[in-house]
């Protein structure tokens, strides 16, 4: 259908200088591959067969142009959580994120919205996109070209967008989200759905991640501190004494939906779970991305425990050792672990099941009331009031009132 | 923190750096370039402050800088202000072509001046010098602005490499300065540090006893 790139498709156009991976980003120049994992044939071979089976369900499942999509969910939800958390087929992603998230339901309310948006409008926020186009995936042949296909969808989108939402305008982090559904789908689809989650078609709306003040960032930023230290006191502990804020590690997490600077292939089973489950997956991987940091710093910190009581024997000064035992893992250790995460946990099969082990949903809840009573506590003006997922009826005003905007900013 | 026991003297000296300015004016290409003498015309934009250090040696004493790299746009100042709040020195980037990032400077230094330590030190890179055709390039501007604010300016360029050390090691020699004069002399370490393992070899031996 509308996709730019599925696995098998060639782009025809300026054909690359270097090789790229199977998702169109140019390869490294040391061709590891972008799994992190080089395979033999043989497990090539028995993955094809095995992709293709499931495409084969898939299939089954969605119909033709997604017709019978509604009625399966409906059946059988269990089982389409299950599927999308093994990974949806990448050659339906496109499709499947469309329905998952209610953006094919926007854009079927709503037609000719996107192409006026893109034509007549102008945003405020022009300059900021066009600084930030060449900056967002620039290692995907999708988005090279200068001026280009590729950058042209994402500038549209983005322009939309910001003419869509002059409250939100445009806040570097969009374009990875806006970049990334533009690899799997056209840009009016791209953009509704950027809609569909920013003002929330199935899920709470997400679009106080960008606005004034970040106030949903900071509300996440808050539960996530908190969940750090309920599920890894020592961590968390550890994190409080060396004066590091999730703000300097997570940020991006919620910003982007781990599209930005995480393994692309990651990202995108991130993405299949994060449509259909919402928000709490990003939770969820980001506390199984401390659990391997924790496990890694605690062999660390074993080590230097060591290290100190050896050289204390060596030099024959216990008291030394006793002083010197509060070993303390650097601040600098701390972030460059996070940067550096070891290779397993770039593998989707062995991250993902260690993040579906934390339960967090009742407990996102009671710290968002929380973050919320003590919001109202110290009287910010800045308040980000849980809505509530539109619901279906509603949805068709999303669309009159971009139009309604429009007509306003004419005036 | 104040309950801690005092730490011990410290084999390098640790400085707090922080970098603003504008997006797109090459804050991360800077720092890339200076801490791992890299360059890469697809560099992401910044959408989180990120953390690197770089030691070096001046007039004997060796210094460790942490550098914290932040986002250009104005809306991620909501999460800013832990980065700047207690630097030792703020380095102010913009963009030698764009006069709209020189003024997003003089914005900085004003939120600088009510909100960090008094005495911060600060230095400003007209960076991308590299796309400026003329040999002459005009800072007179730039320059009498920072001299009235106790900065100084570089021409830099993160591409060609050039004006990139002098302007960190600059900031170094006056941040050392800036510890000799005050009362504290050298042993004035970052409050928030605890022991400070130092895998690398520093490139003076620390003195043989750790703790006294």
């Amino acid at each position: 259908m509308d996709k730019k790139k599925a696995v098998d498709d060639t782009e025809p156009g300026p054909a690359p200088s270097r090789p790229v991976d199977r998702f169109g980003f140019i390869k490294p120049e040391q061709g590891t591959s972008p799994d992190g994992i080089s395979k033999s044939k043989f497990i090539h071979e028995r993955e094809r067969e095995r992709d293709g089976r499931r495409i084969k369900k898939w299939r089954k499942m969605i119909g033709v142009g997604g017709s019978d999509w509604k009625h399966y969910v409906r059946r059988n939800p269990h089982v389409v959580k299950r599927r999308i958390r093994k990974g949806i087929p990448d050659c339906l992603r496109g499709l499947v994120w469309q329905l998952i998230s209610g953006s094919r339901d926007l854009l079927l309310m709503n037609p000719g919205v996107y192409e006026t948006l893109v034509i007549y409008e102008t945003s405020a926020s022009e300059l900021e996109i066009i600084r930030d186009i060449s900056r967002t995936f620039p290692s995907h042949i999708f988005f090279q070209q200068r001026h280009g296909p590729g950058q042209r969808s994402l500038y549209n989108v983005l322009k939309a967008y910001s003419v869509y939402d002059r409250d939100v305008g445009y806040v570097q982090g969009m374009g990875f989200l806006a970049g990334l559904l533009l690899l799997y789908m056209s840009e009016e689809d791209a953009f509704w759905l950027l809609v569909a989650l920013l003002k929330g078609a199935v899920h709470a709306p997400m679009e106080g991640l960008y606005q004034a003040g970040l106030p949903l960032v900071q509300q996440y930023l808050y539960q996530f501190e908190k969940l750090v230290l309920e599920q890894m006191p020592q961590l968390g502990q550890h994190f409080i004494e060396e004066m590091i804020n999730p703000s300097m590690y997570a940020s991006q997490w919620f910003i982007t939906v781990f599209s930005y600077s995480f393994p692309f292939h990651l990202t995108l089973r991130v993405w299949d779970v994060f449509l259909y489950e919402g928000i709490k997956v990003v939770f969820q991987v980001g506390l199984a991305l401390l659990r391997f940091c924790h496990d890694e710093l605690v062999n660390i910190l074993f080590a230097l425990f060591l290290a100190a009581f050896v050289l204390s024997l060596i030099f024959g000064d216990v008291l030394k050792f006793v002083t010197c035992c509060q070993v303390k893992l650097p601040f600098e250790k701390l972030l460059h672990a996070f940067r550096n995460f070891p290779e397993e946990a770039t593998d989707p099969d062995v991250l993902l099941p260690i993040a579906f082990t934390f339960k967090v949903s009742g407990r996102l809840e009671e710290l968002e009331k929380e973050y919320q009573k003590k919001l109202e506590g110290s009287n910010a003006s800045a308040s980000t009031k849980r809505s509530h997922p539109l619901k279906l009826k509603t949805m068709s005003r999303i669309g009159s009132r971009a139009l309604s905007n429009f007509t306003n900013s004419e005036k | 923190m104040g309950s801690k026991p005092p730490p011990p003297p410290q084999p390098s000296v640790s400085f707090k750096l922080v970098l603003l300015g504008d997006g797109r004016v090459g804050k991360t290409s800077l720092v890339l370039r200076y801490v791992n003498d890299v360059f890469s015309d697809k560099q992401e934009a910044t959408v989180q402050a990120s953390y690197l250090t770089k030691r070096l040696v001046v007039e004997g004493v060796p210094i460790t800088l942490s550098i914290w790299d932040t986002a250009g746009q104005e809306k991620f100042h909501a999460l800013g202000p832990i980065y700047y709040r207690d630097a030792d020195a703020a380095l102010l980037v913009y963009d030698i072509t764009d006069n709209d990032t020189f003024l997003r400077v003089t914005k900085w230094v004003k939120e600088l001046k009510q909100m960090a330590n008094k005495d911060i030190v600060m230095a400003i890179a007209a960076n991308k010098s590299d796309l400026v055709r003329s040999k002459h390039i005009d800072t007179n501007e730039a320059a009498s602005y920072a001299e009235s604010i106790g900065a100084t300016l570089f021409v830099t360029s993160a591409k060609a490499g050039t004006g990139i050390d002098d302007i960190f090691s600059d900031i170094a020699k006056r941040l050392l300065e800036r510890r000799k004069n005050s009362s504290d002399g050298l042993s004035l370490a970052h409050p928030k540090k605890g022991i400070l393992i130092v895998d690398d070899e520093p490139e003076k031996e620390p003195p043989p006893k750790c703790c006294s």
